[in-house]
């Protein structure tokens, strides 16, 4: 079975583990992020027929006073970014990740998930931002209070890496 | 009505009841209240215990008073009421307590007394470790519980392996956080970028890590690691190395492009399993020897022991069955033989018989003289002081001196005398002794010989050629008897018969025989033989040849036994 490497990223509080929870088995408390500001999980997804072993690095949440650890990201075959739709600076932050991931991984497929659609009347994202970052990611609205799109997300990015 | 009139109108309408009326009405507002208060009072206290604890407080030290008297009381009651809950907790108790010191003797014995703790102890002194981090290093076995074979650069699970009977989380995931864990340690801690984290420990637990430059090997240890593991852990990094050089540098995250390490990848755990099992089922033969040969050993001192004892109790035997010997007493020691003995002069000496005994151990013997009676030894006394002859027997039988054979009557005659001065000998029967003399029968042969002589002469003649070697003989034999004969007390006569042929006239030959008698004595005269031994006849004159005819002389020997 292909195992993959993939991270979780994303501003601090964007709901990346509240997505990853809604997804996989664990083995892991949460705890460890506050630790060593990481936490692993397992997935295996079905792609065509074939089966995936994903294990997901759910890095601690980026914020002015804590960086992403950039060992962590090695060898990851692609990566999920993590966006709060109603905190617009959730975006920027991401941008910002997506320096570090390209200058640490390279060419790498990068999945967006944004995040909180079903808080979409508070989301405070402006069009315009919306629509370029849609132009340079692939983008899919998720909810991990619902659960909506879960599934897709990691199925998206399963598929960018085959 | 003022109040002190109303008194005093009460005090004249009831007067003296007014006390026991007051008395009555205070009682039943008691009962009143106390039917009241039962009917709240456990409510109350309730519902006063949720509020607050001033309850028990308040009750404590009643309650603890309650228990003083009641214990003071009678001791048995309370004892028997907390039967129940004390049996269990202290045999509980006593059991724990117990077990454990089983554990702890066990453990105590068997660290303190075998030849491996006092080997352990001396390998202490002699590295200058402390006893207890030897013990633990030689008593604690190690298990290698899990091998992981982990991709350096994206954290996951090449191999895994497992031995049996752990307990094991998900591989992949325990893969990837360790991968983790050690960069948070080594960008935490680390101020030198070539220091890597090569070991964690957890109580018995040591995860051994082993890099290369692609890909990680670490390996579970419980309890001590052994030396070698390391190296089995870098050859086996190098061989794949080796071998999957591309593959590992672009990994695509498909563990089967490494199925065929397997193999090698568990050989890391069996082969510290052999080694441990081997370890442990090694026979032990150093011990199983030591103890056959202390055993043996044992064996035989006991052995030896016994036999010494049994070649003691043999000589004591033999020393017992001696005629002629009495044992006092015997005293039997591994390296000593004791006795004291009574011992005659006439018996095999116990010199003798100790000189049998073997170097194993020493015989000291102490002899005192005495005279023994029995029949063996009294004739070894006989034949001692007796001295027999060789053809004579000498025999004892319920000490009476029995005689056999032939003696001669000079043996017989000392005997006679002797025998008494053999102690212990009651008579002296010699009845079926032949006894000869042997002086006699020498003078008879003597005799014999003289009488067969015949000296012959010529025709006519009387005369005798006394240089013959018969004549010389004759000489010699007649002196011989001469002598014997008066030795043993006799006379000796000896008349020589002259003898003529039937020729010539009666008269010539009557004196040619006399004087043929007559030379013959004449020459033995000549010749150193008395005279009065000797008388001459012609054979016409002795009786008993008074036919014959010959030119000879006859001698005819006569013996008499002196007065």
């Amino acid at each position: 079975m292909l195992q993959k490497k993939i991270c979780m990223l994303g501003a601090f509080s964007v709901g990346k583990t509240s997505l990853v929870q809604r997804f996989v088995s664990s083995i892991f408390d949460d705890k460890y992020h506050t630790t060593i500001g990481v936490k692993i999980d397992k997935k295996v997804i079905t792609l065509d027929d074939q089966e995936f072993t994903l294990m997901l690095w759910d890095l601690a949440g980026e914020d002015v006073f804590n960086k992403i650890n950039p060992t962590y990201l090695r060898g990851a075959a692609g990566c999920i970014l993590v966006v709060d739709g109603t905190r617009p600076h959730t975006l920027d932050v991401a941008y910002e990740i997506r320096g570090l991931v390209a200058a640490t991984l390279g060419d790498v497929p990068i999945v967006i998930a944004l995040n909180k659609a079903d808080l979409k009347d508070q989301w405070l994202l402006d069009d315009d931002a919306q629509v370029e970052m849609r132009q340079k990611f692939d983008v899919i609205e998720t909810s991990a209070k619902s659960g909506n799109n879960v599934e897709e997300i990691f199925e998206r990015l399963g598929r960018l890496m085959l | 009505m003022s109040d002190q009139e109303l008194e005093r109108v009460k005090q004249i309408l009831v007067g003296d009841l007014r006390d026991a009326l007051q008395s009555i009405e205070a009682r039943f507002e008691h009962e009143a209240f106390l039917a009241l208060v039962t009917d709240v009072v456990a409510e109350a206290l309730e519902q006063r215990t949720d509020t607050d604890s001033k309850i028990s407080d308040v009750l404590a030290p009643t309650i603890d008073q309650a228990i003083t008297g009641s214990i003071n009381q009678d001791p048995k009651k309370l004892a028997s009421s907390l039967y129940p809950i004390m049996g269990p907790a202290i045999r509980k108790s006593i059991s724990e307590t117990l077990q454990q010191m089983m554990e702890n003797f066990n453990q105590l014995l068997e660290e303190s007394v075998s030849p491996q703790s006092i080997r352990w102890r001396f390998d202490a002194w002699r590295t200058g470790r402390s006893y207890s981090e030897l013990v633990m290093l030689n008593t604690i076995e190690f298990r290698i519980e899990q091998v992981f074979l982990i991709h350096r650069e994206t954290s996951l699970l090449i191999q895994h392996q497992v031995s049996d009977l752990t307990d094991v989380k998900d591989p992949d995931m325990v893969s990837s956080m360790f991968s983790a864990i050690q960069d948070f340690i080594e960008d935490s801690f680390s101020t030198n970028e070539t220091n890597e984290l090569n070991t964690l420990r957890l109580g018995d637990l040591t995860v051994v890590i082993q890099r290369g430059p692609a890909a990680v090997l670490a390996a579970v240890v419980r309890g001590r690691v052994p030396e070698d593991l390391r190296v089995s852990m870098v050859r086996l990094l190098e061989s794949l190395h080796g071998q999957k050089r591309s593959q590992l540098a672009d990994y695509s995250g498909d563990p089967a492009e490494f199925i065929e390490l397997e193999p090698d990848v568990r050989q890391l755990l069996q082969s510290e399993k052999k080694q441990q099992e081997k370890a442990k089922k090694k026979f032990p033969w150093l011990a199983v020897i030591s103890i056959a040969v202390i055993l043996s050993a044992i064996g035989y001192w006991q052995w030896l022991g016994f036999e010494i004892n049994q070649q003691q109790k043999h000589l004591i035997k033999q020393l017992e069955a001696t005629a002629g010997i009495t044992l006092l007493e015997a005293k039997f020691s591994r390296d000593e033989l004791n006795a004291k003995l009574l011992v005659d002069p006439d018996a095999t000496q116990p010199d003798t018989i100790l000189a049998d005994a073997t170097a194993e151990f020493s015989t000291r013997v102490t002899t005192t003289p005495y005279l023994s009676i029995e029949d063996k030894i009294l004739q070894r006394r006989a034949m001692r002081i007796l001295t027999p002859e060789e053809d004579i027997q000498l025999r004892v039988v319920d000490r009476i001196l029995w005689a056999e054979g032939t003696a001669t009557t000079n043996w017989l005659a000392q005997a006679q005398q002797q025998w008494m001065r053999v102690a212990g000998i009651e008579s002296f029967d010699f009845n079926s002794l032949i006894v000869v003399n042997p002086d006699l029968d020498r003078i008879n042969a003597l005799t014999r010989e003289l009488e067969s002589f015949v000296f012959e002469f010529e025709s006519g003649k009387a005369e005798i050629d006394t240089s013959t070697t018969q004549f010389q003989n004759l000489v010699t034999d007649v002196k011989s008897l001469l002598t014997q004969a008066k030795r043993l007390g006799y006379t000796v006569k000896i008349d020589v018969v002259g003898f003529t042929d039937a020729s010539g006239s009666d008269r010539i030959n009557r004196i040619l025989g006399l004087q043929r008698a007559l030379t013959l004595t004449t020459r033995l005269v000549e010749n150193g033989i008395p005279a009065t031994a000797l008388a001459a006849y012609r054979s016409q004159d002795y009786p008993t040849f008074a036919e014959e005819t010959s030119r000879e002389t006859k001698l005819v020997v006569t013996l008499e036994a002196e007065n």
